[in-house]
């Protein structure tokens, strides 16, 4: 364990001071209000910031130096805690005007389509240029990215999505409608692309070329499915 | 991929506007679907199922056919 520095130490007591003091006068103020959404957000947005300092200190205390990348996490995080309740308020302010004029299900399929389209054409371009032998390491390296930013962007999306009560809405006739023709789409490609691996088997090719032939396959019909809701949902689904 | 246009108008939004400036948020909520898909059926992009066009006579208390009308038909009128 390395000493402590006085200064960042006298400064992160100042800090997480003033945080609890900002906390308990939000508390005060939600016992005569009542807990909203913004409240929430606030109270969470100032305890990361009060945390990220103390995270500071203890990486600096485990290496020896400052590492301001956990701070910096720390920091985005709180700062879309921060805009999140901006946005509530906002929204509470004047509801009828400040409301999303997309669905959340169209947002979240826009987000899953950028995610598989930059994460597996990365993953495509590795394999092109360092050959099949990386394709294990490369692709859980992929599927552990894809998971963050769908869990980030998710949290992001449903933080400035108003009302938020449309967030965890259940689907009603025209979602089903989207994603029904969505999957049909989807499937003719799925049942043509399958075709490729018996092809590939009967050639005496690899079994990772064939595996990745076949997770190409479905990583295109999966393209295709959530391009076919996006473009449902902005140009129509009769 | 070509707009999708339904064959089906209506005068949903102008009903609304008659029955006391409703809301697309009240009437979804009345309906019992989401606030776009008021918009979308409005906009002429999801004709909505029979379901929901008999939701929509109890609310304007108007029959179907005063609220949806095929577009061939108002060719011929």
């Amino acid at each position: 364990m390395n000493d402590l520095p006085l200064f960042p130490v006298a400064f992160t007591v100042v800090w997480v001071c003033a945080a609890l003091v900002c906390i308990g006068m939000i508390f005060r103020h939600t016992k005569k209000a009542g807990l909203m959404k913004e409240h929430a957000m606030l109270m969470g947005a100032i305890a990361l910031a009060a945390l990220a300092p103390c995270t500071a200190l203890i990486v600096y205390a485990v290496s020896g130096s400052f590492s301001f990348f956990g701070v910096g996490i720390q920091g985005a995080f709180a700062a879309f805690l921060l805009v999140g309740a901006w946005r509530a308020r906002w929204h509470r302010q004047d509801p009828q005007r400040h409301v999303s004029s997309m669905a959340f299900k169209e947002k979240s399929a826009f987000l899953v389509l950028l995610a598989l389209l930059v994460v597996f054409t990365g993953y495509y371009s590795i394999l092109l240029s360092a050959g099949l032998g990386v394709s294990v390491g490369v692709f859980i390296g992929s599927v552990v990215m894809l998971v963050i930013i769908m869990i980030i962007g998710h949290a992001a999306l449903a933080l400035f999505h108003a009302p938020v009560e449309e967030v965890d809405q259940a689907l009603d006739e025209r979602d089903v409608a989207v994603e029904r023709l969505s999957i049909r789409n989807a499937y003719y490609l799925l049942l043509a692309g399958i075709w490729v691996i018996p092809v590939m088997a009967l050639a005496d090719l690899s079994g990772l070329l064939i595996a990745n032939a076949a997770f190409a396959v479905i990583l295109i019909s999966e393209l295709v499915y959530y391009t076919s809701m996006v473009t449902y949902y902005r140009r129509g689904a009769i | 991929m070509a707009k999708t246009r339904s064959r089906v108008t209506n005068t949903l939004r102008a009903r609304r506007f008659a029955h006391g400036e409703i809301t697309q948020a009240e009437l979804a909520r009345q309906i019992g679907v989401t606030r776009q898909t008021i918009i979308a059926i409005e906009q002429g992009k999801f004709s909505p199922t029979l379901e929901s066009a008999l939701r929509l006579e109890r609310v304007f208390g108007v029959p179907v056919s005063e609220i949806f009308k095929l577009l061939e038909d108002l060719e011929e009128e």
